[in-house]
């Protein structure tokens, strides 16, 4: 009767999948979403017997793994803000151990108008954490290493080659996963955590919305004169894209320059001490001033060392209009007097929503789902919500006796997340859109309601409570 | 070969030549008409305008009697509050022959690459070059309420903004921006038109700049226009989307 059962479904089946190995959950894309889900599956009670298997591209075993034994002493640039509630989350319930030497918690947040003397202090101890993304990255895989988890398939250095369903015919079969390994993967689950252009979206055949913003975010790692007085973020709200600066420990800090296209080329072609005096200058001098330096540059008719000089005057100019100095450590960030080498990079900036997060044994976690303009430093967080909300919809199913491929188990999912990112992504929007011309009216109508804001401390407690958690 | 020989019952292409009429005009290029109003236009209108006098001037030139400025005019109902049909038709004619003018230099059965927008914007500004001065009585006989005013001064402003966008590298709506788009050309042509009636300056230098001012904020409203469409969108499918996942709670 077994026999005959065996016989009649080989008969049946498609030579290809024949070799198929039989999985629950296959993720592809080894991000910091990615690996969170992977690390939080197997650290659940309830999901650590799921066969799990994560495939990605790069070096993730040796290269970003070999981060967290053997880390560099210089700072990457690829630097995010976490809230606390994503720390706690990743070191409570996943049971991460990130590497706390390269962590730099922030006390507060300094956000001032581009065009105006509007400005928006807001303190808190612990507001957020600068984390290096590969400090998060290494320090899952180590998580994933110690922990010694059964049933987890690693695959790094491979790429997804296709995706289809056992049966064609059929959207509620279990998709087949072919590396280009020639392994073939059958899936109860399949996670996109493959990031903006995500082939496991492409493959659900779930749309996704928005735009690009025509503009570009600049990283940096930035070298300190000395260690900041105050602890906290840089914020400017420059017509071409918010500026940032935010600290790292010691005298690193790091650049996050959102500007125009040809701003962002301008800016990655400048030498290194033109650049400083540029980042300087964007905390610290009008956007006039900043407007001639571009049109200058490009023009060709001011010299690198000019341009310099000309910047330490106008500072020195501005500084000597205080009459106390310490208003100076009050109101702009410590002067930076070196990057590090080659470490400037550009990434174009653009809005985007799946209609869906989830669909018959599919679900997309982080940027497949939503990407975001980074003047928040919401993106990483999200997806970790993203991945905390998963893990709960899973383990309910489970507990429940679903199957958890199904759109059942998983669009609980998707109804607590798609309000929260929608939320977010349109006040990161917004903000972009107000912040972005120098109309006049516009200009003044910001400002007062960025000074109203100021003065208003429990409005202000609500909105860094909304991004870093209710206070302790 | 065949084709050749055949005689067809309808009359046919092939055994009339077409006479080269460019449309509005009712005559050809080698028509006497043709040849007085454009000795006319080049001529005499730089010096006298947009009047009689000219007309009658390259009627004399020509050897012809001034009794045919009655034929000119012709095919323009006379108006009570305008000038007399023959000028009208000058007027007329000024306007197509510029605009045809305008595409007969652009290499069109060719590949190479179709010119922007603003290279043919201001070109056709540049044809105005040689009657400048009589620009605000050109402008003055268009805007006269009447009949010329409905069927030849705004449908020749509306075929050049349409000549304009489709024999430029501008890419073109299927939707309600294709209006949109020539609406906000047209106005900022003749506006442009306005401001060289008054311009003094060397070349027209002043005039071109306020044409490109113009059409940098026609492309901005371009953009606002797509940028509020794309937003919209989005937000409707998203509140959609919205309550979609809220309904999975059951």
């Amino acid at each position: 009767m077994l026999s005959s059962r065996i016989l009649s479904r080989s008969f049946f089946a498609s030579a290809v999948n024949l070799q198929a190995k039989l999985t629950d959950v296959l993720i592809v894309g080894g991000g910091p979403a990615g690996l969170t889900l992977a690390a939080a599956i197997k650290q659940s009670p309830h999901l650590s017997d799921l066969s799990t298997v994560l495939v990605d591209a790069g070096d993730l075993k040796e290269k970003i793994g070999g981060f967290y034994h053997d880390p560099p002493d210089n700072f990457t640039n690829r630097v995010i803000s976490l809230t606390p509630q994503s720390k706690h989350f990743l070191e409570n319930t996943v049971g991460v151990s990130l590497m706390e030497e390269r962590i730099q918690p922030f006390d507060g947040l300094y956000v001032t108008d581009g065009c105006s003397n509007g400005t928006l202090e807001m303190e808190r101890d612990s507001m957020g954490f600068m984390v290096e993304i590969l400090n998060i990255q290494s320090s899952l895989l180590a998580k994933l290493r110690s922990s010694n988890a059964p049933n987890l398939d690693l695959i790094d250095k491979t790429k997804v080659q296709s995706i289809e369903y056992e049966d064609p015919e059929d959207t509620k079969s279990w998709p087949v996963v072919t590396l280009d390994s020639g392994e073939q993967y059958k899936t109860r689950l399949l996670i996109g955590a493959d990031g903006f252009n995500s082939p496991v979206r492409k493959f659900s055949g779930i749309e996704s919305r928005g735009w690009f913003y025509e503009r570009f975010g600049v990283v940096a790692t930035l070298k300190l004169e000395y260690p900041p007085f105050k602890i906290r973020g840089w914020q400017r709200f420059l017509p071409t894209g918010p500026v940032a600066h935010l600290p790292l420990p010691g005298t690193n800090s790091t650049l996050v320059w959102s500007t125009t296209e040809p701003l962002s080329r301008l800016l990655l072609s400048l030498d290194d001490d033109v650049f400083v005096a540029l980042v300087n200058a964007a905390f610290i001098l009008e956007d006039v001033d900043l407007e001639y330096y571009y049109k200058s540059l490009q023009e060709g008719t001011i010299t690198g060392e000019e341009l310099i000089q000309d910047v330490d005057f106008r500072i020195n100019e501005k500084f000597n209009s205080f009459k106390d100095d310490s208003v100076i450590d009050e109101k702009y960030p410590p002067k930076v007097i070196d990057i590090l080498d080659k470490s400037r990079g550009r990434f174009p900036l653009k809005l985007s929503h799946a209609d869906t997060y989830v669909a018959e044994r599919i679900a997309l976690v982080g940027d497949a789902a939503h990407t975001t303009h980074p003047l928040a430093g919401q993106g990483l967080n999200m997806g970790q919500g993203d991945v905390e909300s998963l893990i709960k919809a899973l383990e309910k199913a489970r507990q429940r006796g679903l199957d958890i491929g199904s759109l059942l188990a998983l669009e609980p999912y998707w109804a607590d997340r798609y309000p929260t990112n929608n939320m977010l992504l349109g006040v990161v929007d917004k903000l972009h859109k107000l912040y972005s011309t120098d109309f006049g009216p516009l200009v003044s109508l910001r400002t007062f309601g960025l000074n109203l804001v100021n003065s208003l401390q429990p409005l202000k407690d609500l909105m860094v409570g909304k991004v870093s958690g209710p206070s302790k | 070969m065949s084709r050749v020989f055949t005689r067809l019952y309808h009359p046919n292409n092939l055994e009339h030549a077409l006479p080269k009429i460019i449309k509005p005009l009712t005559y050809g290029t080698d028509s006497v008409q043709f040849k007085v109003l454009s000795n006319a236009l080049n001529k005499h209108v730089p010096q006298y305008g947009f009047n009689e006098r000219a007309i009658v001037q390259s009627l004399n030139e020509l050897g012809m009697g001034s009794s045919y400025l009655s034929v000119l005019g012709s095919s323009n109902s006379p108006s009570f509050f305008n000038v007399s049909p023959s000028v009208l038709e000058l007027v007329k004619f000024h306007l197509v022959s510029k605009r045809n003018q305008l595409i007969t230099d652009l290499p069109l059965d060719s590949d190479k690459p179709l010119p922007d927008l603003k290279t043919l914007f201001l070109q056709r500004l540049k044809l105005n070059e040689h009657v400048a001065p009589h620009l605000s009585q050109l402008l003055s006989i268009m805007s006269v309420p009447g009949e010329f005013l409905a069927s030849t001064a705004l449908s020749e402003l509306h075929k050049l903004t349409d000549d304009m966008i489709f024999y430029s590298n501008e890419q073109d709506h299927n939707d309600f921006a294709w209006y949109s788009k020539r609406i906000a050309l047209s106005t900022a042509y003749v506006s442009s038109e306005l401001f060289m009636a008054q311009d003094k300056s060397h070349n027209f230098q002043e005039t071109m700049e306020f044409a490109q001012s113009k059409l940098n904020k026609v492309s901005q409203l371009g953009s606002m226009y797509n940028n509020t469409e794309e937003y919209l969108w989005f937000t409707l499918l998203s509140s959609i989307n919205l309550a979609k996942s809220q309904i999975t709670r059951g």
